[in-house]
């Protein structure tokens, strides 16, 4: 075959081709956001992770951060019925690097960084046979739990169906393919895996009553031949007449999955969260958390601690949350960034355990201007030979003002008097405690915009 | 090689040789009035046909619908005793006179002749229109060769032409303060004027409308709540009930006045729902409630709902189609008296439901749009979305004419991106189910603003609508104008 013929016939393919694509009407959607929070503390130093004053200097001299975050969604939009969302993210933290690659940089002077994020690359559609709606992909996912599993990006499918007031919602997620680390792991992808199964139903009683209940399975066969966590939970939200009210409780058996020994697991956590609506007068908010920590000896074959599932290569980074609390400090706060850093970072708390009571109060001055504040105690269920199970107690203040419909200015405030299990004197202290450490506080300013 | 060149040249034959349909005159005959005979509806058949088929000549197509018209020709047919005549007028679709024309017979028998003569006359005063202004139109003007085409002056002042000039029936409003984002009409009272309600985010206002616009009465709601809906009532002793829809802390907490003597008067409070009053299948208005679930926005069916004090009750249930919701669907039937549900969906586009709720037809155009929003705390999901709030936007509601029409909103952004949106302009259509589709029969002009509401008064045979002529600010509320047109 000559060149002339083949160009010839690819040309032909071509235009066919061209003739034969059916004609989409393609929509696009664009969705996005821009955070800047200038903080200034004793404990938030850009970096991720627990707080452990233990290992800060003390006195801890004040320190300020200026931290960014843009998002940008855009949905190639087919029809009501069929959409890939995606989702990308830039993360920077003023004067961290330049000229380099990575998630995360590019705030210090001349900037030209590739830091570019996608949180989210997924599927959405409504499947026409059985009605369901699927997506498929890398997705955002919450556990019924407000979090205190898993509340994470992650890559699975998830499916959700409506039977009249009952919607049901089955899914399977791959955390961990422990191939990603061939160094120390190199069994073939797909072999060793961790790996979330999800089960939900939420039936609606009524329009001011909603029950639901849940079965997960977080499987992981990387170590110990094989691990298998199971977790049943019940879930309520309630109203009546002006006061709103949710509750769970959820237990967990089988293996202890983010344990580094082989052991049995038994565990449980309840919530219980009530808000009332005063009217003119704003509204308040009272949540107990209880997540139970583990009393038997270090070297047992049972624990007894509740697992929240964690992120990262290592398994180190907290994918759990309670961001219903509102706290600052004590718990991970729901604006935070790559500073991301509380008390608290992880609902299992070492294998302590968590007893969390908060209560708060928004009052709205008018269309421009809201406040709040918040109380809250926090304490590890299990001491673990600590002289104090404490862990402190956190008074903040937010107030924000709307400069737009799509832009609010917020003023954080946030002062955790550490427990007695964290800087008593001579006493033997929770795992982050110092003798003598000094109370960790913040102070920030935020702009938000979203669109 | 050869062979694609001379298919190339056969298709550019085959096109230049298309008929061409601009040179002809595109005629309907429309309805035929009859006076002073027995046989009315067969009459009006007969001089219809014979109209239509002796206008179509060389210069005119006589074609079969309105939608393929250029020329609309109407007429009526009177008969007294023995004699008749025949009148008839062509316009264009536009509504601009052509042509006019009479014949007269003195027995049945002249009926087929006088026609003729009629069509002739029309056609001959259809022609000379055409050529005339084809002529003005297209000067035949020799160009020389080799001379540069100088370009005609243009005028600095543009007319635009989908403006138009403003009917003189129209009514303006001054300047009213507040950007109002809901209107609702009242009652209309002795003297002719009627009762007006429009609503900012936490105010509401009741204006007194006749030659002009009077501010009566006003008052300004907790900033804690926003109101997302305005609907009117007007019960059997006269009073009207004002049904105020507010969100408030992510729940609803409706509010309804009444109006008592110049003051409005808070009736009843902390109402667990969205309220909205139809008209559905175009019957007399009634007032509808929807609650709102812990997962759901809109929960469970919408019901017809009625005011006892400072409950409702909730009565007849209305299942509810995919996408529709309390403020989104409207029900029509048509001639057979079959019904139907239309609905809005979140992407804009109108659904057509059966009986069945089984989706028949989808609009090809967005229709509704509208900046108005409610949002609800999402914090356990802001890690996932990005924000603390979702946010839920209303849209413009449908209404159903007596004749089973849809009136609808439409308006068109510069800036619709995400939750940021940005309208600049607005239009109302109306649309007809024609078995098959949804067929547009009206439409106004575009607004010069973005149109946050509209209300068709059928009592009135008038469209109100609602305009943004500035938008509030950090300290400013914004302003609206009302405009009120006939519909002819």
């Amino acid at each position: 075959m000559n060149f002339k013929k083949t160009v010839a016939i690819a040309a032909a393919a071509g235009a066919l081709a061209a003739v034969s694509v059916p004609a989409f009407a393609l929509e696009n959607e664009f969705h996005g956001m821009y955070r800047l929070r200038a903080m200034m503390s004793n404990y938030e130093n850009a970096g991720g992770g627990a707080l452990h004053a233990g290992t800060t200097a003390d006195p801890t001299p004040t320190l300020t951060v200026f931290e960014q975050r843009a998002r940008l969604q855009y949905i190639a939009k087919t029809s009501a019925d069929l959409k890939l969302v995606t989702h990308f993210e830039i993360d920077s933290s003023w004067g961290d690097t330049a000229y380099s690659t990575g998630r995360g940089a590019g705030g210090a002077q001349a900037a030209d960084t590739v830091n570019l994020e996608t949180k989210n690359v997924y599927l959405d559609f409504n499947e026409s046979l059985t009605g369901a709606n699927v997506k498929v992909g890398i997705q955002g996912v919450s556990d019924a739990y407000k979090g205190i599993l898993v509340t994470d990006d992650m890559a699975g499918i998830l499916a959700t169906k409506k039977f009249g007031a009952l919607t049901g919602t089955a899914g399977f997620f791959r955390l961990q393919d422990f191939n990603g680390r061939p160094s120390t792991n190199p069994a073939p992808t797909g072999r060793k895996n961790l790996d979330l199964y999800l089960l939900d139903a939420k039936f609606a009683v009524s329009k001011d009553l909603t029950v639901g209940g849940s079965y997960y399975l977080v499987s992981r066969d990387d170590q110990f031949n094989a691990q298998n966590m199971h977790m049943i939970g019940a879930n309520v939200a309630a109203k009546f007449n002006n006061i709103t009210a949710d509750g769970f409780l959820a237990y967990q058996t089988g293996d202890a999955i983010m344990a580094t020994t082989k052991q049995d697991l038994s565990a449980f956590a309840a919530q219980a969260a009530i808000k009332a609506d005063l009217g003119a007068a704003g509204t308040v908010r009272g949540n107990v958390l209880y997540t139970s920590g583990d009393n038997h000896a270090a070297n047992s074959r049972k624990n007894d601690s509740w697992q929240c599932i964690n992120s990262g290569d290592a398994l180190t980074t907290s994918s759990a949350s309670y961001y219903d609390s509102k706290m600052m400090l004590l718990m991970r706060n729901v604006v935070n960034m790559d500073t991301d850093k509380a008390l608290i970072m992880y609902t299992n708390n070492n294998n302590r355990g968590l007893t969390l009571l908060t209560v708060g109060y928004d009052f709205k001055f008018n269309d421009k201007l809201a406040a709040s504040a918040n109380l809250g105690y926090g304490a590890a269920s299990e001491k673990h030979g600590a002289n104090s199970a404490s862990i402190g107690t956190e008074v903040n203040a937010q107030v924000d003002y709307k400069l737009f419909s799509n832009l609010t200015a917020s003023f954080q405030w946030a002062y955790v008097f550490l427990g007695d299990g964290m800087n008593k004197n001579n006493a033997v202290l929770l795992s982050g405690g110092k003798a003598d450490a000094d109370d960790p506080y913040l102070t920030a300013l935020m702009l938000n915009y979203s669109f | 090689m050869c062979k694609p060149i001379f298919l190339m040249a056969a298709l550019l034959i085959s096109l230049t040789a298309a008929p061409s349909f601009a040179d002809q005159i595109r005629l309907y005959v429309s309805g035929i009035e009859t006076v002073g005979v027995s046989n009315k509806d067969e009459m009006k058949v007969v001089v219809q046909t014979l109209l239509a088929s002796r206008l179509n000549s060389a210069g005119i197509a006589s074609v079969e619908s309105l939608a393929e018209a250029d020329v609309v020709v109407s007429g009526t047919y009177i008969s007294t005793g023995r004699l008749f005549s025949v009148d008839a007028v062509a316009k264009t679709t536009a509504g601009k006179t052509l042509a006019r024309a009479f014949v007269q017979g003195e027995k049945p028998d002249d009926l087929i002749p006088s026609v003729g003569a009629l069509a002739e006359k029309l056609s001959s005063q259809l022609v000379k229109v055409y050529s005339r202004d084809k002529a003005v139109a297209t000067p035949a003007i020799e160009i020389p060769h080799n001379t540069s085409v100088v370009t005609a002056p243009v005028s600095d002042f543009i007319k635009p032409q989908t403006e138009g000039p403003r009917s003189s029936s129209d009514w303006v409003s001054p300047r009213l303060t507040g950007a109002a984002n809901l209107m609702a009409l009242g009652a209309t009272l002795p003297g002719g004027s009627r009762q007006i309600f429009l609503a900012e985010s936490h105010r509401l206002a009741y204006y007194r409308q006749s030659a002009d616009m009077k501010l009566v009465a006003e008052v300004e709601l907790s900033p804690a709540g926003k109101i997302i809906s305005l609907d009117t009532l007007q019960g059997s002793d006269g009073s009207v009930d004002i049904y105020v829809t507010i969100i408030r802390r992510n729940e609803p907490a409706s509010q309804v006045w009444q109006v008592k003597g110049d003051k409005l008067v808070l009736v009843a409070d902390k109402l667990a729902y969205f309220f909205r009053t139809a008209n559905l299948f175009g019957a007399q208005k009634k007032l509808y409630a929807q609650a709102m679930g812990r997962n759901e926005d809109f929960y469970g069916t919408v019901a017809e709902a009625s005011r006892s004090g400072s409950s409702i009750i909730l009565k007849t249930k209305i299942a509810m189609p995919r996408f529709g919701t309390i403020y989104s669907f409207n029900q029509f039937r048509d001639r057979d008296g079959k019904a139907f549900t239309t609905v809005i969906n979140p992407d804009g586009y109108l659904i057509v439901y059966d009986q069945q709720l089984k989706e028949l037809w989808r609009s090809n155009d967005k229709f509704g749009g509208s900046e108005l929003y409610f949002q609800k705390e999402d914090d356990l999901n802001m890690r996932l979305t990005g924000e603390l709030t979702r946010w839920i936007f209303m849209n413009q509601r449908m209404q159903v004419s007596s004749k089973g029409e849809i009136v609808v909103g439409k308006n068109d952004g510069f800036w619709v991106l995400g939750n940021s949106r940005s309208y600049k302009r607005g239009a109302v259509y109306c649309l007809a189910w024609n078995g098959s589709s949804l067929e547009e029969k009206w439409r106004t002009r575009d607004t010069q603003n973005y149109m946050p509401d509209f209300f068709y008064d059928e009592a009135h045979n008038e469209l109100l609508l609602l305009q943004t002529v500035q938008r509030p600010g950090l300290s400013e509320r914004g302003a609206s104008s009302l405009t009120i047109k006939k519909v002819e």
